[in-house]
């Protein structure tokens, strides 16, 4: 990748590994740092890595350090535990929140790596192999997480009251 | 091709096959398998029903990016050269603002010139031109008033000299018998109309060596002589 390339794609996959960590949980403060070291580490490493390569690696990268900050503050946990005392309260069929939001909040209760195949699957349109290759798991693991992330998504937007009728 | 599925692989062959990537024996396969396990088929109903995540505009990220920032000396260069060509643009505009001409009511005159006796005395005889006097304004330099001088069409000389600035090293330079004509009284001296071409070459002269682009300071009057 030369430097046009590099200065050419950055801006907008910059944009993209915030949304795909953010996602992934985290506070924004930890997904922007996650995406400076992941940008930090391709204008680094540009020589070697492709252009076509280049939003992957970036995702990867932002992936990995933001799972790196989560472990060490230990907030995986935390942020599961919040979520699913939260998402228990709400047992009415009352709609406490709107749809877009009770989609945040029952992917607040996935593990970190069933939101990241999410969010590459259905945002970035990734084929399993990359998104294999981003998060660096067997095409076959991915697609299990995925099946376990969209039943368990699921389940979670009935608790909140949200079943196919009411979408 | 044999398909074996079971709990420990069912999920991607579910995956697979909501993909619609099987081929039609290993749907077939699929089908059935779901028809006996009916956990699992609940399971696949879920997973058809979830939402799809959709891309969140409203996140950006907003930190630095490596490698995108350029260095702080060719900023600075770039914008020099901008304003290097705006100077050579304007800079001749500077020196011919016949617009900044601005009347004045009542001219002053000095009552104590610091140069000889004899002007000293002629100084009480001179009778100050008043109204309607425009001057020239301080960021005209000497050279427009030169070039106001020696016009084609020579206005009063009163309209186009006023100010003479810090001409205390002159005076040694003003002639004894400057006034009987035209003069300008200046804060340390008296100058007459036809050495002022040369008075003012001298002023700047003395001053080019500082770089001192000097103003005319002073007032003009006129000798009853």
């Amino acid at each position: 990748m030369t430097v046009r390339e590099y200065k050419d794609g950055v801006g907008q996959w910059a944009d993209d590994a915030m949304r795909f960590v953010v996602r992934c949980g985290g506070s924004r403060a930890d997904c922007e740092d996650a995406v400076q070291e992941a940008l930090a580490a391709l204008w680094s490493h540009r020589d070697r890595v492709p252009r076509d390569k280049g939003k992957a690696y970036l995702l990867s990268a932002s992936y990995r350090s933001l799972m790196q900050t989560i472990r060490h503050n230990k907030v995986v946990q935390q942020h599961s535990e919040d979520a699913q005392a939260m998402v228990q309260t709400y047992q009415e069929p009352d709609l406490m929140f709107d749809l877009r939001e009770a989609i945040e909040r029952s992917l607040q209760v996935l593990p970190p790596v069933q939101r990241a195949i999410l969010q590459l699957r259905d945002v970035e349109g990734y084929s399993y192999g990359e998104i294999g290759e981003t998060l660096d798991l067997s095409t076959d693991k991915v697609q299990v997480y995925l099946f376990r992330a969209r039943v368990a998504m699921r389940k979670q937007l009935k608790l909140m009251g949200y079943d196919s009728n009411n979408r | 091709m044999t398909v074996i599925i079971d709990k420990n692989n069912y999920e991607q062959w579910l995956v697979r096959y909501s993909d619609g990537s099987l081929t039609a024996a290993e749907r077939e396969a699929v089908e059935q398998w779901l028809e006996e396990h009916p956990d699992a088929a609940s399971e696949m109903a879920l997973y058809h029903d979830a939402p799809c995540l959709d891309k969140n505009e409203s996140e950006h990220y907003t930190g630095p990016i490596p490698g995108t920032s350029r260095p702080l000396w060719p900023a600075i260069i770039r914008w020099s050269a901008v304003a290097a060509v705006l100077v050579v643009l304007i800079l001749p505009f500077a020196f011919h603002q016949d617009d900044a001409v601005m009347p004045m009511e009542v001219a002053e005159v000095r009552q104590t010139p610091m140069v000889h006796d004899d002007l000293a005395k002629t100084q009480m005889q001179v009778e100050p031109i008043v109204a309607q006097e425009p001057y020239i304004a301080p960021q005209d330099g000497i050279l427009n008033v030169l070039d106001n001088i020696y016009a084609e069409k020579p206005q009063p000389i009163a309209q186009r000299v006023k100010y003479v600035d810090n001409l205390i090293a002159f005076e040694q330079d003003v002639p004894e018998q400057t006034y009987d004509t035209n003069l300008i009284v200046c804060d340390s001296g008296v100058v007459r109309e036809p050495e002022l071409k040369d008075f003012l070459l001298a002023f700047n002269d003395a001053y080019a060596e500082r770089s001192y682009l000097g103003h005319f300071i002073g007032t003009i009057i006129k000798t009853n002589q």
